[in-house]
């Protein structure tokens, strides 16, 4: 960990709680559970070249503070986001006006950022291109079925240019995933897949870590996150779903 | 006409390193020694179209162009949302979907494609083509890859063969009494009888959209028409035809498909739903003594 990344993560932050409470917009808790892993990779390993897709779509607001700090967003863009008239809303655009792999796709139906990894991850490997793919997913992605057939299809063409970042803040639209969609199996169900798992605490900006030991198989890291982290007082994780902190309870 | 297919394919894989083909575990015999031929290409995805079209999203968004072969009804139905959002006029994608319409006869209901035309006719930046006779397969292909964005094929077996080369509408009898239109394989179900009998105009659209001008045309001619088509009535080519001419269209008859419970082989299917040649000899012929008499 730098300094520099625990300042621009606090700096995403801060933006981050403003930009949701400007807009009365929703689905805070899932940016801000998201927001240490991207920093870190945004801010880490990530390579101009690399793709990086955003399958979990409702995070769409931290993907748009990250490209703007990254120069790939103005700041006229970003502030007429999420707004009346913006091509850029609550979850990302299919067509942007800057074409750059780490626009990734559109996305706001879940379940298909892993597939759609796999496509890219396909072509580099097919054209000898050596640089790789960041897919970030949630608890929602891996309910849906269409994730579990490009696992599969991952695990067994070894695409090891592939990387999947599960957000997994374990709350999801209704409750807690392990009343609804139990993942206790995952480490070991992906293991034997065929995935080189990792799992990691997602807020310890000092402990996340994408180097691993060279493998022939796909990557899967497994981040134990909180959907509510930093606002604890104000919501809790299934609230920091829906919920926004007004003007007063900014910090 | 999946055979046709993968003889083009193989020839076109020869020629073209950029071109992918995704199987939904489906294809056999002629895709086995395509995957040997060409094993970085050709993928078996297994029986995952939802996957299928997602990785074919992410080859196409790199510059490749992707085949996707698979049962019809499936290789659209099963992934639909992902082709409606996630393909436009960049994306060189082309479905194949074999058993168009009741191809697949005796596999039941589940394995019939009588609305996929419906379907694709909903996406703006889509084409479809509908070869009539498996002849025209390898033409079919020539000009669909030419065109941009997402191509659907429709393959139905129609082993008759013809003279006429493929247009996506062509005229195959010409008269000013009635005009009959026929979409890919319907052609030879009415063809015969619209020849014997004197003033019949008989069109075969071969392509979705097409421009309908020369139909329109027509019709404003003769003020009565019959379209067959192996599709069902709703989201048909025929309802959107009859949504765009001008005109009166009382006098505008459509033999579709409207019974989606039944089982047997295609011809069986066909006739029992009206659309076999003598039940269309017989509908041509009392559409145009009716246009007679009046006359």
């Amino acid at each position: 960990m730098t300094v520099d990344v625990l300042s621009l993560r606090n700096e995403l932050k801060s933006k981050l709680l403003a930009y949701h409470s400007e807009r009365s917009l929703s689905h805070l808790g899932s940016c801000l559970s998201s927001l240490d892993i991207l920093t870190s990779l945004f801010w880490g390993p990530l390579q101009k070249e690399d793709h990086f897709i955003l399958s979990k779509g409702h995070a769409a607001s931290l993907l748009y503070l990250i490209l703007n700090k990254k120069g790939l967003l103005s700041d006229q863009d970003l502030q007429e986001s999420c707004r009346d008239g913006s091509p850029l809303g609550a979850h990302p655009p299919f067509q942007t006006q800057q074409k750059h792999p780490w626009w990734g796709f559109g996305s706001g139906s879940l379940g298909y950022g892993i597939g759609l990894g796999c496509g890219v991850a396909l072509a580099k490997k097919m054209k000898h291109n050596k640089s790789h793919v960041y897919v970030l997913v949630s608890e929602g992605d891996i309910n849906e079925g269409s994730s579990w057939e490009s696992l599969h299809f991952a695990a067994c063409h070894q695409l090891k240019n592939l990387t999947v970042l599960f957000d997994h803040n374990q709350v999801q639209a209704l409750g807690n995933s392990s009343e609804i969609f139990p993942l206790h199996h995952l480490p070991t169900t992906l293991e034997r897949l065929g995935w080189d798992v990792h799992r990691q605490d997602g807020h310890d900006l000092s402990k996340i870590d994408f180097n691993t030991a060279p493998s022939e198989k796909p990557r899967f890291f497994i981040f134990s996150t909180q959907k509510n982290q930093g606002i604890e007082n104000q919501f809790s994780p299934l609230e920091a779903h829906y919920k926004w902190p007004n003007k007063e309870g900014l910090p | 006409m999946k055979k046709m297919f993968f003889s083009w394919l193989e020839n076109h894989f020869k020629e073209n390193s950029r071109s992918v083909l995704l199987l939904c575990d489906l294809g056999y015999p002629e895709a086995l020694p395509l995957m040997k031929e060409f094993p970085e290409r050709v993928l078996n995805v297994g029986v995952s179209e939802q996957n299928a079209a997602l990785i074919a999203k992410g080859l196409c968004s790199e510059g490749l162009e992707v085949f996707i072969y698979g049962i019809s009804s499936f290789t659209l139905w099963r992934c639909a949302e992902i082709l409606k959002l996630y393909f436009g006029p960049e994306d060189s994608l082309r479905i194949i979907g074999n058993g168009g319409g009741l191809g697949y006869g005796l596999m039941g209901t589940t394995h019939h494609s009588i609305d996929d035309l419906g379907l694709v006719s909903l996406w703006p930046t889509w084409t479809s083509w509908i070869p009539a006779r498996d002849q025209e397969v390898p033409e079919v292909l020539s000009l669909m890859i030419q065109e941009a964005g997402p191509q659907y094929l429709r393959l139905t077996n129609n082993a008759l063969s013809g003279k006429e080369s493929f247009e996506p509408l062509r005229v195959l009898s010409r008269g000013d009494k009635l005009t009959v239109v026929t979409v890919g394989p319907t052609l030879d179900l009415a063809l015969d009888a619209a020849q014997e009998e004197t003033g019949v105009q008989t069109f075969c659209i071969g392509k979705w959209p097409v421009d309908i001008e020369k139909i329109n045309q027509h019709f404003a001619k003769t003020g009565h028409m019959l379209i067959i088509e192996e599709h069902q009535e709703q989201g048909s080519l025929s309802s959107q035809i009859k949504a765009r001419l001008e005109g009166p269209r009382k006098n505008i008859h459509a033999l579709t498909l409207n019974k989606n419970n039944l089982t047997g082989s295609r011809d069986y299917l066909l006739k029992a739903q009206g659309l076999d040649k003598k039940s269309i000899a017989h509908q041509i012929a009392s559409m145009k003594n009716k246009v007679h008499d009046k006359g």
